[in-house]
């Protein structure tokens, strides 16, 4: 029987009024700072074979993800070696918490709002060793075309971590979602892999698509300067947007951290590319709206 | 099914009664009437119906995302694939720029005005294709956009790809068009096609994008000609990262500093708020 723990951290003041909080200091939390809940996954995994999830879409080619497993780094994917990993730490756990603090507005008003704040612990994103807690995630994409034809692509994500990545979410007084974050993304491998044996990855290398040491650093917003918001049109259709940077916001958008992406090391087929990287990035305004193909 | 552990992610989420509101049933009658092909399509280009360098068989799995994207930002740096080639390519004047296929420095999308208002770079419809040879092996990757509108300002160091711009010289009492063109793995230069004369790309600083199809970015092991989206004009994409971006793409506001050897230049479009440069 395989097991799995979860422990709940509790501060002792859960009970207690909530203390505000600061995206500058969001990065400090450990889960014991003022009122806060802290999970700890320990030794977990899930591996489901016979797991189907089928993405159909009205052009008639479903997505179908099979062969699911998250396990820890380096283990088996599947029969009794199979074993787990860790999301937090004792010290340094999976953090939730509601809290009051200052939101701006995009006109410059700063009003006191509820948040509700999901991060990841910062782990190594801070310095500190967590490479025990990190995690191989896997799936096989097979896509049915209509001409008969199948792709099998098992899409690898190796030694995977989101240190540091949260999310703060709140109701805007116009309706939707608001939101702010950081998606910090660790992966040692990222693979895209021909699925040339029946359920497993294949051992060729030049099936694969293999993207080494793989770092992701994007803020998503943010409740002081730069709300995001997410919202449905009367169209029924799907409205993301990061609020313009305006002449009230400017100073503490530019102050802030930037966005970034790197690659060790990108390999395609037979085909070495060497490093990849993005640096800088600053989103002034992004307005995501999706329609339908004709 | 073997199944060990399920565990939930714990994500937040406050949807306000609002959002519930504006949501309206359909009745199986009334979603039947509905044509659209969705948010997201999956196609197919199956081997053969795209002739390739060789002759060797390609086959593509497209995925668009039906979206219209406004964006403005600025990025300091953008390399793709950085290092020394493995075919030992580089066609660059100066050697010591040409450090990866593309290498671009101090890029916006959009601009910001002296009244303080932003104005978006315009994406519709992005997709990305994958590319497979007759074993089904990967060979190619691109991420493509169905049609791209408004300003980029951008310096370009090193460039692998087919690239046609309109450069719009000011001479003082006229202009002329510079229809320049470059194709080509690691270059620095672009070319006027009509005078044969060599322009440092890192003097396009400013270009305006109008209805610009056919923009991708791919990384191929070997050359695949990917199939053809629009009108836009599109070559067969080398080994290595390789840019596309053809078509609808001016250069205005052009100035010539000398004759020989010839140098152009034009000024970086504003997109930052005036005191945050």
């Amino acid at each position: 029987m395989h097991y799995f723990l979860l422990f709940f951290i509790i501060s002792a003041s859960a009970s207690a009024e909530l203390t505000p909080i600061n995206d500058s200091n969001l990065s400090n939390v450990n889960g014991q700072n003022g009122a806060a809940i802290g999970f700890v996954w320990d030794n977990v995994y899930a591996t489901g074979e016979d797991i189907k999830l089928t993405l159909d879409f009205d052009s008639g080619i479903p997505l179908v993800f099979t062969d699911f497993y998250w396990v820890g780094h380096d283990s088996a994917r599947k029969g009794d070696g199979v074993y787990g990993g860790n999301v937090g730490s004792y010290d340094d756990p999976f953090f939730l918490n509601i809290q009051e603090e200052n939101i701006t507005l995009t006109d410059g008003e700063t009003i006191t709002g509820t948040t509700l704040v999901t991060a990841f612990p910062e782990g190594s994103y801070k310095g500190s060793n967590l490479d025990a807690g990190k995690m191989d995630l896997g799936a096989l994409m097979t896509l049915e075309h209509a001409s008969g034809n199948t792709d099998e692509t098992w899409l690898l994500f190796n030694g995977m971590h989101l240190d540091g990545t949260y999310l703060k979410s709140w109701a805007p007084d116009g309706g939707g979602l608001a939101m702010s974050g950081e998606i910090n993304f660790h992966a040692d491998e990222l693979i895209f892999q021909t699925a040339t044996i029946a359920g497993a990855p294949s051992n060729n290398p030049n099936s694969a698509w293999q993207i080494s040491e793989f770092d992701l650093y994007l803020p998503i917003g943010h409740s002081l300067y730069q709300p995001a918001t997410l919202t449905i049109s009367e169209e029924q259709q799907v409205i993301f947007e990061i609020a313009a940077v305006n002449s009230n916001t400017a100073a503490e958008f530019y102050a802030a951290p930037t966005g970034s992406f790197r690659a060790d090391n990108i390999t395609l087929n037979d085909w070495n590319a060497g490093a990849s990287y993005i640096e800088g990035i600053q989103l002034q305004h992004l307005k995501v709206q999706t329609h339908d193909l004709n | 099914m073997r199944l060990a552990v399920m565990t939930c992610f714990i994500t937040s989420a406050l949807v306000s009664p609002a959002i519930l509101a504006e949501l309206h049933p359909m009745t199986d009658v009334d979603m039947a009437k509905q044509s659209g092909k969705g948010v997201i399509e999956v196609s197919e280009t199956l081997a053969g119906q795209v002739a390739q360098p060789g002759g060797i068989d390609v086959s593509f799995t497209r995925i668009t995302i039906g979206a219209d994207i406004d964006i403005n930002a600025n990025i300091n740096r953008l390399v793709l694939g950085e290092g020394v080639r493995q075919d030992g390519l580089d066609n660059s004047d100066n050697a010591d720029r040409a450090t990866a296929d593309i290498d671009f420095a101090n890029i916006s999308l959009g601009t910001i005005d002296s009244s303080g208002i932003v104005h978006d770079f315009k994406i519709v419809d992005p997709y990305i294709e994958f590319a497979r040879n007759n074993s089904g092996d990967l060979i190619g990757f691109r991420l493509g956009f169905g049609e791209v509108n408004g300003t980029m300002g951008v310096e370009i160091k090193t460039l692998s790809g087919d690239v046609q711009a309109v450069g719009q010289l000011n001479l003082g009492l006229f202009s002329i068009n510079l229809d320049s063109s470059a194709h080509n793995v690691r270059e620095d230069d672009i070319t006027d096609d009509l005078l044969g004369i060599d322009i440092d790309l890192g003097n396009f600083q400013n270009m305006t994008f109008t209805g610009t199809n056919n923009l991708y970015i791919g990384l191929q092991s070997t050359a695949i000609n990917y199939p053809k989206l629009g009108a836009g004009a599109q070559g067969t994409a080398q080994s290595g990262f390789w840019l596309n971006l053809q078509d609808g793409v001016t250069s205005p506001g052009l100035s010539l500093d000398s004759i020989i050897p010839i140098s152009v230049s034009n000024e970086h479009p504003v997109n930052r708020f005036t005191g945050y440069f």
